[in-house]
């Protein structure tokens, strides 16, 4: 079976408070009201550079591994569409930001091939469908919103793998405080098998829409091999259910990158990257490491937990009113195992502590077996609210001994051959009586309770 | 007689005329092209509201090559300047409008001209008056529409060079909003008039001279003998990569405007078609109808300088002989304090003789010019005598940041 | 390399610019003289020498992260009758 081959080129919205060469906001509701003649690109503007945009993205090629650049330049790069006030990006083609580094997925080295910096264009929408609007809209709010582009060698070999590495990634630079949930990201990948072409897949906006993308592609290139046809070159999107061939092709050398004269070349020594590297927040893995020492977690446990950051400071906060070692291992296990199973990930839900750390102390106090709990979460993780209330609502609370003993003794009643059978001394058959009167209870009967009040009864 | 695109009224402050490659707020800005008829842009250019500031109105804008493509101001979309001293002649260019407008004036008045190739120098020598272009990043470009970025500055042009020094003075002031301006103090460049010239060093490139037509070369002879009798010493220069500088710059001038010049494409502002196609076909429609030729032609010259398999040999290379040309310059101020010689190598041809000329031949005229733009250094021409009653202008030029220099020497000439 | 009327026409595509049969002649014959004169640089040595792309030393130049003024929406919309509804109308793009 030929090699798959997949590579990724990310682009992350940075989480600045103005544009990457003008004092705009970075977001407005009402469409061209975050603008100004630099973003624009109105006759005689010019470009200065946000200075903290700079700082994260140099933040994140530290936390990448990557190598940073002594000296960086912007480029323009030059090519027509409506969303591009100026008809060029600024944008990193021969000196970024950074070069070289590398992420390890379960595992793996994956290698960084570059970091840089680049402006957003604008956003194009249709009166129509595209199909039949004769001309489009465009709102220039998004237009020089700071990008970040991170560019992978084709070093995945799965789209599992694919996902695993976003997953850190946007960990990474949320740890990082670059990058928050309310702006997202886009995804361009390249995908080939063997010796074959590769072919680029663009704009895709989600984890999700990456994943099937990708499988997407890789079937439908094993079928184009399979049938004997040639992969060609070339560049297509996704359109949910299946990757099409775009319908502009831009070749390398119509871009004609120089280098853009309005922006001076940064030069950046070891004594500012030391001070960006003092100013960093805790990234993921040194968040592990301290959750291993201070919470006495087990590295699986953490890996787990700073997987997602929102589901890591949920954690730390749960754990500051309740036993640590019991939140860990049920965050880190059926709370993951309920939001895989609804292909959630936690920021996806509004769970808080508020309505998290009262089922660990059902938990603890007995008031609840870990079946009904589990039952619990299936329902907060869908639609948080009280888990006292909604643990009474459901019947899921521990029996009581009083109710305990009644339904014993309805189900022993009810099973007359079997309890005889204990009672001449078949020891084995206890086991299906626990079961019945578990089955009975609803899961709000504890096995080790019903054993003892089984026992008690028959003896 | 056009020298004016758009004139304001204005009753009263101190006139200004202002190269309409220069945005006003409020007030049409075409910068000579069709393609921007009728836009108004919505803020002031950095010099200009300090201009106003120092008590400056706009009287009008000035017609100019369209986007500062040109050496005779004849590439202008609204209407060819003549010259006050010859109507049948040029008023040089790009910035002509300004210069025209300033020589004919009846009464004192004040011009922002532009210069990229040596657009205020040209047009100052052509017309007879003072055109001061400062140190590149000295006086902001924020709100300059920009033909090529690290090349284009803005700069007085007046009838004194002391009325030069004083705008100068108002103008040169660092502006966070472009990247390429030096944080400098503002400096009041007026006390460097009235000085003697006593001992300054000034240097003539032989190249320069050699480049020049007799007639003008006398000329420019002549006014150097007047600054040695004023006192300074007159030193004889090689400027030896006078010749490359042409082409390196004119390179670098297409690369840098052909990106420049992608924005004008029919949306947002300047000339619309109707949106009845696709993106390609609509922006080629407007870009066909609203540029002149001339800028097309600097348009493909320069996309294609820039293109992956030819920017090694033309655009990298350009930038290389820029580094060999700056060097030459540094050179020669170890030695002179300033450098003298003529500013173009003719009088203002008629417009007959610029008819006959190919583009090239065109090109092939700012050579005396093109070095000190390439290097960023202050130059001013100045009005040094007339050569069939048409004025010659001498071009005075020092290193980075000593316009006082230039502006003495120019001043000591214009008080002898 | 060769300079002819498909290079031009390759690069008046790139430009977005649309050139008449007359004009393609004329400026194929254009890139031809000025190439040829711009060509002369070749003969001059700049092996060691690295490319100047600003005249002057300027170096990390920027602006602290502060958020300023936007033009209204009727500002920024001022200078185009090519609008609907707060947006810029623009051609379609297939």
């Amino acid at each position: 079976m030929s090699k798959v081959k997949i590579g990724l080129e990310i682009h992350m919205p940075l989480n600045t408070k103005s544009k990457l060469f003008c004092p705009c906001k970075t977001k407005s509701k009402s469409p061209n009201t975050a603008t100004c003649e630099v973003c624009l690109g109105m006759p005689g503007s010019k470009p200065v550079l946000n200075k903290k945009a700079l700082e994260f993205a140099v933040m994140l090629s530290l936390a990448l591994s990557c190598k940073v650049s002594k000296e960086s330049r912007f480029d323009r790069k030059t090519y027509f569409y409506p969303d591009l006030p100026k008809n060029y990006q600024i944008t990193q083609y021969n000196s970024p930001i950074s070069e070289n580094g590398q992420v390890l997925v379960q595992g793996k080295i994956i290698r960084i091939r570059r970091v840089q910096l680049e402006e957003d264009p604008g956003s194009i929408t249709y009166p129509y469908h595209i199909d039949i609007s004769k001309y489009s809209l465009i709102d220039y709010n998004r237009s020089g919103v700071p990008l970040c582009e991170i560019v992978t060698d084709p070093d995945f070999s799965s789209s599992k793998e694919v996902k695993q590495f976003l997953k850190q990634i946007i960990s990474i630079a949320k740890h990082l405080k670059i990058y928050t949930s309310d702006k997202s990201f886009r995804v361009d990948t390249n995908v080939s098998i063997g010796r074959n072409p590769r072919v680029e897949i663009k704009n895709i906006g989600s984890i999700k829409d990456v994943v099937s993308a990708i499988e997407c592609e890789v079937f439908r290139q094993q079928q184009e091999i399979e049938n004997g046809q040639k992969i060609k070159q070339e560049t297509r999107r996704f359109s949910g259910s299946s990757t099409m061939l775009m319908r502009e092709k831009e070749t390398e050398e119509d871009y004609g990158y120089i280098i853009d004269p309005d922006l001076p070349t940064l030069f950046i020594n070891t004594i500012q990257i030391r001070k960006i590297q003092k100013s960093m927040p805790e990234l993921p893995d040194q968040r592990m490491q301290r959750m291993m020492k201070q919470y006495k977690l087990n590295k699986s446990q953490a890996q787990a937990i700073v997987s997602e950051k929102e589901l890591a400071d949920f954690y730390e906060r749960v754990a500051k009113d309740i036993d640590s070692k019991l939140a860990a291992s049920w965050i880190s296990t059926q709370l993951l195992k309920v939001l895989n199973y609804n292909n959630l990930s936690f920021s996806e839900t509004h769970l808080e502590a508020q309505h998290f750390t009262p089922v660990l102390n059902m938990i603890q106090k007995g008031k609840i077996s870990d079946r009904a709990a589990e039952l619990l979460l299936r329902a907060l993780v869908l639609k948080p609210q009280n888990s006292n209330k909604l643990a009474v609502k459901l019947k899921l609370l521990t029996l009581t001994d009083q109710e305990l003993s009644k339904l014993t003794k309805s189900v022993l009643m009810k099973h007359e051959k079997q309890t005889n059978q204990y009672k001449l001394g078949d020891s084995k058959i206890l086991a299906f009586l626990i079961g019945r009167v578990i089955k009975s209870s609803k899961g709000r009967a504890d096995a080790k309770k019903v054993r003892q009040e089984i026992v008690k009864y028959l003896a | 007689m056009t020298y004016l695109i758009t004139k304001v009224k204005v009753r009263e402050g101190i006139p200004l005329v202002v190269k309409d490659s220069i945005c006003t707020k409020g007030i049409q800005t075409t910068a000579g092209s069709k393609i921007l008829r009728g836009f108004i842009p919505t803020y002031d250019a950095t010099a200009v509201k300090l201009a106003k500031k120092a008590g400056c109105k706009v009287v009008g804008k000035a017609t100019q090559d369209e986007f500062g493509f040109g050496t005779f101001s004849t590439n202008c979309a609204f209407g060819v300047p003549k010259n006050p001293h010859d109507l049948s002649r040029s008023c040089g260019g790009s910035s002509g409008g300004v210069a025209g407008y300033v020589a004919a004036s009846k009464s004192k008045v004040f011009g922002l001209g532009e210069s990229t190739g040596g657009s205020i120098s040209c047009p100052a020598s052509f017309c007879g008056v003072v055109g001061l272009t400062p140190t590149y990043g000295l006086v902001s470009r924020y709100g300059l529409i920009d033909y090529a970025s690290s090349l284009d500055r803005i700069g007085p042009i007046t009838r004194t060079v002391k009325d030069a020094a004083w705008l100068l003075s108002k103008i040169a002031h660092y502006d966070r909003r472009d990247s390429t301006s030096i944080k400098k103090s503002a400096e009041d460049y007026t006390i460097y008039c009235g000085k003697s010239i006593k001992g300054l060093r000034i240097g003539i490139p032989k190249e320069y001279m050699r480049l020049a037509s007799k007639s003008v070369r006398d000329e420019i002879t002549k006014a150097t003998k007047t600054l040695e009798t004023l006192g300074a010493k007159i030193i004889p220069i090689s400027l030896k990569y006078t010749d490359a500088a042409l082409p390196a710059y004119y390179i670098i001038a297409f690369s840098e405007a052909s990106t420049n010049l992608a924005k004008f494409c029919g949306m947002r502002y300047g000339l619309h078609e109707k949106l009845s196609s696709n993106f390609n076909t609509y922006f080629s429609k407007v870009r066909s109808e609203g540029f002149g030729e001339e800028a097309k032609r600097r348009i493909l010259l320069g996309t294609f300088a820039r293109m992956a398999g030819f920017q090694d040999q033309y655009y990298i290379k350009a930038l290389k002989i820029r580094t060999l040309v700056i060097k030459d310059f540094q050179k020669v101020f170890k030695k002179v304090d300033v450098i003298a010689a003529p500013t173009m190598p003719i009088i203002a041809p008629t417009f007959s003789e610029i008819a006959e000329l190919t583009p090239l031949d065109h090109y092939k005229m700012d050579v005396l010019t093109v070095p000190v733009s390439l290097a960023g250094l202050p130059h001013i021409s100045i009005p040094v005598g007339s050569v069939e009653n048409m004025p010659v202008g001498l071009h005075l030029i020092s290193n980075y940041l000593e316009e006082g220099k230039i502006i003495q020497v120019g001043d000591a000439f214009e008080q002898s | 390399m060769k300079i002819d009327k498909l290079l031009v026409k390759k690069v008046a595509a790139i430009a977005r610019i649309n050139l008449s049969e007359q004009e393609l002649i004329r400026f194929t014959q254009d890139f031809k003289n000025i190439l040829k004169d711009f060509s002369e640089l070749r003969k001059i040595d700049t092996d060691s020498v690295e490319p100047t792309f600003c005249p002057i030393d300027l170096k990390n130049i920027y602006r602290q992260d502060s958020v300023g003024k936007c033009l209204t929406k009727q500002k920024a919309l001022s200078n185009t009758k090519h609008k609907e509804k707060g947006f810029f109308k623009g051609p379609k793009t297939i």
